[in-house]
């Protein structure tokens, strides 16, 4: 793991229009990620953790140049993901790769497999056919599934084996970078283990990037080298993963901590619980000041008037609170 | 805690959908104010039996074999019109999906009340005031306001805790919780975990939970019943189980879930292999395709349910004892 990032967003901020105002302009915004400055090193795996709707796979969608950002950039290895003319380069396109959460609606339900995955592919310059089809059956025998299997149709694959094709398929342009949106979260329980090993196998191998969004904190803890915590468009706390778990300061943090249930009665029974009160506000009317602050126990007034951005505590732990900076 | 006359009892429960057989021999009790957890991952029969019990199978499906009490009726003598005096009444279920499982062109007011019309004959202002108590109870902020509204008003969470409302409004003897929290964002499960403790000890309704999540069974179950493949596997207090599992899939499952002060990048444990579909369940025990332990009496001879460690405690496995060898 080298210290020069890979990847960087700056400000990034994603605003979706409410449509249906007079004369069709937006009678609204929803801010859906609203100032994100993440770096994600080469080689390392940094978690972006939530609760649905805080952002999380919008910043996923935003560092692919899959949705266009409304303010701030994502530069990847140097180079903006979007150029001059508004496109994404080849090269950046090849180098960043996608896993998505529901392998069933992932794949092309009329494409035979060996196709899907070939499909990236065509970004790689100089491939012939052959060659095509020859890495094909090597990602294919690398995710734990058989060459002969390239012409069969999705249909004719579990829920874990279409996540190791998805997963052939983004390694098969041999990237630099994975965005892996909630990789696990649609398997079972004994398969989902079976998946995060190959994940973490992979990037051993090929020294991958992973940018890991995921609201499970305890896959999280296990495969992430960093850990960056997101509240309705904004990142509240970001550190190691060690420091995080250790000694979350953050409040969100700490109530999303402690609402996980363990998976062992006793310590369960132990345990005091931090119960949030309330839903989680609209990002399109985000309440002022903090945004955590209508749901906060430790909120007081100043907490509502002022903003609250990330400041550095400890070393490489940055938390967006007053009263735990 | 449990008194002896069990609210539920299931007995040699068999389910067949289109013909195949899909749960087998399933048999289990819920006691007054105890809950027992129903885990297993999909397609392993836990909603499926469960919606046998509330008589409500889907027309594919039907019952085969078996026997279902609540307190000293036989559910399996009854006609449709006699249990569907008992839904709502003496037992009611909640769903996964809050905003599916709610009407939505009717009033979430009214769909609190209806039950206390069907069953209890109670309307206008005295089932109204019944409903704003249950909102309140449930932990609805305003719900003078809330009982007027539609179900896409209210948010998952919300849409939940008017589930349990319309669920509990009758007093049910017994409550299914069919993955109630699986759609949930996590501080939302926790309230509504928090809300479904306070009002068990409340109300000493029975509570069948069926999840796939163990850190949900640690925190709300009293007794565990771990199916795969259409049949319970293990049985035990919960305590019991997850300090010695006595079949391998309830031990590798265990192992296979990330913990939060476990070794980190390690590999998992893994269970090989898929779930066997259900048209071609292999004989003899149905987890000796995956199973490291497997041996020929495995593949040829279904292991019966018999006591393990403590009392209580009992697992389906011809190598029990050679389990906890298994990480």
């Amino acid at each position: 793991m080298t210290d020069a990032p890979l990847l960087t967003t700056d400000d990034l901020a994603v605003h979706f229009p409410i449509r249906g105002g007079l004369m069709g302009r937006p009678k609204g915004w929803v801010r859906a990620v609203d100032g994100v400055t993440l770096n994600v090193r080469a080689g390392e795996t940094l978690a972006l953790v939530g609760e649905s709707g805080c952002g999380k796979t919008t910043t996923g969608m935003a560092v692919m140049g899959m949705t266009r950002s409304t303010g701030g950039q994502v530069v990847f290895d140097g180079e903006p993901v979007f150029d001059a003319k508004g496109d994404v380069p080849r090269r950046v396109r090849r180098e960043m790769q996608l896993v998505f959460q529901d392998p069933f609606s992932a794949l092309n339900p009329r494409m035979p497999i060996g196709e899907s995955i070939g499909e990236p592919l065509r970004l790689v310059p100089g491939l012939t056919a052959r060659d095509r089809r020859d890495r094909v059956a090597e990602v294919l025998e690398r995710v734990g599934l058989s060459a002969a299997q390239a012409d069969r149709m999705p249909n004719e694959f579990s829920g874990g084996q279409r996540q190791r094709i998805v997963i052939a398929r983004a390694i098969a342009p041999e990237p630099r970078l994975i965005v892996c949106d909630e990789p696990v979260s649609a398997l079972d329980v004994s398969v989902r283990s079976q998946i995060l090993n190959l994940l973490m196998d992979l990037q051993a191998e090929f020294g991958l990037t992973y940018l890991f969004i995921s609201h499970d904190l305890s896959v999280v803890r296990h495969i992430s080298d960093r850990v960056a915590v997101m509240y309705l468009g904004r990142i509240v706390e970001q550190a190691t993963t060690d420091a995080l778990f250790d000694g979350p300061r953050h409040p969100y943090t700490e109530a999303l901590m402690t609402a996980i249930p363990l998976p062992d009665p006793k310590a369960q029974r132990a345990r005091q619980r931090i119960i949030l009160e309330g839903d989680l506000p609209s990002p399109s009317n985000p309440p002022a000041g903090c945004r955590f602050s209508t749901r906060c126990p430790l909120a007081e007034d100043r907490c509502s008037l002022e903003d609250q951005h990330l400041a550095t505590t400890a070393e490489a732990h940055e938390v967006a609170c007053w009263k735990r900076a | 805690m449990a008194d002896t006359s069990p609210v539920l009892e299931v007995e040699g429960l068999g389910i067949a959908i289109n013909g195949l057989p899909t749960v087998d021999g399933l048999s289990l009790s819920v006691g007054r104010g105890e809950t027992v957890a129903l885990v297993g991952e999909s397609g392993c029969g836990k909603s499926i039996s469960a919606l046998a019990v509330m008589g409500l199978l889907p027309g594919v499906a039907s019952r085969t074999d078996g026997h279902i009490r609540l307190e000293d009726q036989d559910l399996t003598a009854l006609d449709e019109p006699a249990m569907a005096k008992l839904r709502g009444d003496a037992m009611a279920m909640i769903f996964q999906e809050p905003t599916s499982s709610l009407n939505p062109l009717m009033r979430v007011g009214h769909q609190i009340t209806e039950s206390l019309e069907i069953h209890r004959g109670l309307s206008g202002r005295r089932a109204r005031q019944a409903a704003l108590d249950m909102l309140n109870q449930v932990g609805i902020p305003n719900p003078e306001t809330r009982y007027d509204q539609f179900p896409f008003e209210l948010s998952g969470g919300m849409c939940q805790r008017i589930m349990i409302a319309t669920a509990l409004i009758c007093e049910p003897r017994l409550l299914i919780a069919d993955e109630p929290t699986t759609a949930l964002d996590v501080t939302i499960q926790a309230q509504i975990l928090e809300l479904m403790k306070r009002l068990r000890e409340e109300t000493g309704t029975a509570l069948l939970l069926i999840t796939h999540d163990m850190g949900v069974v640690a925190d709300m179950a009293d007794r565990v019943v771990v199916m795969y493949a259409g049949r319970a596997v293990e049985t035990a207090d919960v305590d019991d189980l997850f300090d010695r599992q006595g079949h391998p899939y309830t031990r590798l499952l265990m192992g296979s879930i990330p913990t939060l002060d476990g070794a980190r990048k390690t590999r998992l444990a893994a269970i090989p292999g898929t779930v066997p579909d259900i048209a071609n369940w292999p004989a003899g025990c149905r987890f000796a395709p995956r199973c490291p332990l497997a041996s020929d009496i495995c593949r040829t001879t279904q292991p019966p349910l018999k006591p393990f460690a403590g009392p209580g405690h009992r697992s389906a496995c011809h190598h029990a004892d050679a389990v906890e060898s298994l990480t």
